[in-house]
């Protein structure tokens, strides 16, 4: 579950009543049916964004994971446009002219849906999680249209008004439908044929989301990739949560390949980022981590090789960046070091290689990463800046284990899936408290609220994560999936296939 | 490297005592054309050490900059256009930046500064 805090003073504390007076426009909000997790914090961060308070716009309490639809108010259309093309995960943004709880009743509730005879229109039939047939859509259709008479024509190619009528059906925590009321060859299923929707909506469309760019951005078009490039979608979602927009001034500390950054540039960052790594950076003639910034005709980040346990020796300012966002090195896909060695092998470097010489580095225990990135934030950021990092973790990983800071206030913890029993999180900590130099040791030693045990936890995360891949691919095994779980191309297809089922819930 | 980041930059050396400001010998420099946005500017104005930006600057070949910043700052456009130029869109692209206590020298190569140290140069170490 997405997670605020209880610590927070959310905003969700405030009145959540006037949200909706009988009197202003209501919107329909209608997220993608992805990223579930994530689809509030990527909300709540766009509207923040615009300086809206989410419980001003929605009641926290209509809010619910398995809803694709939220019903919110907004100042004016203009807002409510903008908010719309600054999420991830939003798909479109309605405004609302009846909700019901079944057809006849949204029907009765409609009101007329255009205003003179040279509106042109049509009518679009949506079903979320679950199937009508043509001629049951065009039957109900019809129950709208003969209610409202519209006296303008109808014109399928860009009609000044598209009513959607959209008839929402439960999943189950999985994500599939609860009800389907047609099995795989299309039979009806008795038992659901009648079934209830959750909610019936008649509403026009109004402004789409921010998903273009997902598409136009994915990895599939980019020439430079390693294998840490985090996917386009996440890496979108993360810069928004970190409340990324045109001018914010960015780091990513462990940039690698650079995806996040160049996410973060496509919403309009100036962008920084290190990393220890200079072939990660340079890459093998494909052009290094500039390379996309170059194709794309992105601004370039400024990119420097830099060991991020000396980043206080190595950047004298503080309190620069809006937002610092990152993938840190947890040894899973691409292992942590740090400069200098702990043994004694240390040979002098002839001065014809001084030039080429890769100095030695230690092992980077992950506790340390996490305490020196929090520390990197806690420094770096403007006061109300944001830090967001993924950590791989188990499915019932506990919050409380997270390292803390005593600037940094936890804002969102969200989960994704990755199989039965491991994902990934999304932390997002907001910066509440302005730095003091004099007591960055002391912060630091504070880091793991359970003193050591949390920060042995993380250290194990990697074992963990281990031992859990391994039992899902018994498990996959005994289900016939055949071997590794997220590595076979038949477990791809597979994935592939259940986004296609997904999609078509939506669509 | 941008001027801004050259701005925030010193040397990280276990032996530097401030290490700043690094000194700069540019091989190559590429002008870029960013877009200016004044809220930008203003906002990383108020961390730009100004005599550091002035030197920096003039190690690159850009002699135009005042010795103080005006003081109608906020008001002046062309003035606040030229300092988005030096700041984000003149760009060390090869060269080398030294560090004014102990003489260390970072090569930045492809646009890419290479703080990475040896063993005997950092901190947290054991020797
Ligand atoms: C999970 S990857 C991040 C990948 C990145 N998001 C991308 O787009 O490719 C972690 C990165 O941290 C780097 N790294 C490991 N130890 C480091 C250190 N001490 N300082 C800076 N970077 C480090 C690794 O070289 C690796 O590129």
């Amino acid at each position: 579950m997405a997670s605020q805090p209880s610590t927070r003073s959310s905003s969700s504390s405030a009145s959540t009543a006037s949200t909706a007076t009988s009197t202003a426009t209501q919107y329909l909000v209608h997220f993608v049916h992805r990223h579930l997790d994530f689809r509030k914090c990527d909300f709540d961060s766009s509207l923040i964004a615009q300086n809206l308070s989410p419980s001003s716009i929605y009641a926290a309490s209509n809010f619910d994971m398995l809803r694709p639809f939220l019903i919110c108010t907004f100042p004016d259309d203009e807002t409510a446009t903008k908010v719309a093309k600054s999420t991830v995960l939003i798909k479109h943004i309605y405004k609302v002219n009846s909700v019901g709880e079944t057809t006849e009743d949204c029907v009765a509730k409609s009101k007329p849906f255009t205003s003179s005879p040279t509106e042109s229109w049509k009518i679009v039939f949506d079903t979320f999680a679950s199937k009508f047939t043509k001629s049951e859509q065009s039957k109900i259709m019809h129950q709208f249209i003969d209610l409202h008479k519209p006296s303008g024509p109808v014109k399928m190619k860009d009609p000044t008004t598209t009513m959607s009528i959209i008839h929402e059906y439960p999943v189950k925590i999985s994500g599939a439908p609860m009800y389907p009321r047609f099995d795989h060859s299309g039979s009806p299923i008795p038992s659901n044929v009648d079934r209830p929707p959750l909610s019936v909506y008649f509403c026009s469309n109004f402004a789409a989301g921010g998903r273009d760019l997902v598409e136009k951005y994915t990895l599939k078009k980019r020439t430079y990739l390693g294998p840490t490039s985090m996917d386009n979608e996440l890496s979108l979602i993360m810069c928004n949560a970190a409340l990324t927009r045109p001018q914010s001034y960015v780091l990513d500390p462990f940039v690698g390949t650079g995806s996040i950054l160049f996410s973060a540039s496509v919403l309009g960052g100036i962008c920084v980022g290190t990393d220890i790594d200079t072939r990660v950076l340079k890459g093998k003639g494909e052009g290094g981590v500039m390379r996309n910034f170059l194709d794309c005709n992105l601004p370039l980040p400024e990119i420097i090789r830099g060991d991020n346990s000396l980043h206080s020796r190595l950047f004298r300012s503080r309190e620069v960046y809006d937002s610092i966002i990152t993938d840190p090195p947890y040894g899973i896909r691409a292992g942590a070091r740090k400069s200098g060695t702990t043994e004694d092998r240390r040979k002098p470097i002839p001065d014809e290689h001084r030039h080429d010489h890769i100095p030695q580095t230690q092992v980077y225990p992950v506790g340390d990463v996490m305490a020196d990135l929090l520390t990197v934030a806690a420094r770096g950021l403007k006061v109300g800046g944001r830090l967001v990092y993924l950590i791989p973790s188990l499915k019932d990983f506990e919050e409380g284990d997270l390292p803390t800071h005593e600037c940094l206030e936890l804002e969102w913890v969200c989960y994704q899936p990755l199989g039965l029993l491991l994902g990934r999180r999304m932390v997002v900590m907001k910066k509440v408290k302005g730095w003091v130099e004099e007591k960055e040791e002391e912060w630091k030693e504070k880091c793991w609220p359970n003193g050591k045990e949390s920060a042995d936890k993380v250290e194990k995360l990697r074992e963990q994560m281990a031992e859990a891949a391994k039992k899902e691919r018994a498990e996959g095994e005994k289900q016939g999936w055949g071997g590794k779980l997220h590595k076979t191309k038949k477990q791809r297809k597979k994935e592939m296939r259940n986004e296609v089922e997904l999609k078509k819930f939506t669509d | 490297m941008k001027l801004l980041t050259h701005n925030h930059l010193r040397s990280n050396v276990r032996t530097a005592t401030t290490g700043y400001p690094l000194i700069i010998t540019p091989t190559e420099i590429r002008v870029t054309d960013t877009e200016y946005n004044d809220k930008f500017v203003k906002h990383v104005m108020q961390n730009v050490n100004w005599p550091v930006l002035v030197q920096a600057a003039s190690q690159c070949g850009i002699t135009t900059l005042p010795p103080t910043i005006p003081p109608n700052l906020t008001s002046d456009t062309s003035f606040l256009q030229a300092l988005h130029h030096v700041l984000v869109n003149v760009n060390v692209v090869s060269g080398v930046l030294k560090c004014p206590d102990t003489g260390r020298e970072f090569s930045i190569r492809d646009g890419i500064c290479d703080f990475m140290l040896e063993e005997e140069e950092c901190e947290n170490v054991k020797i």
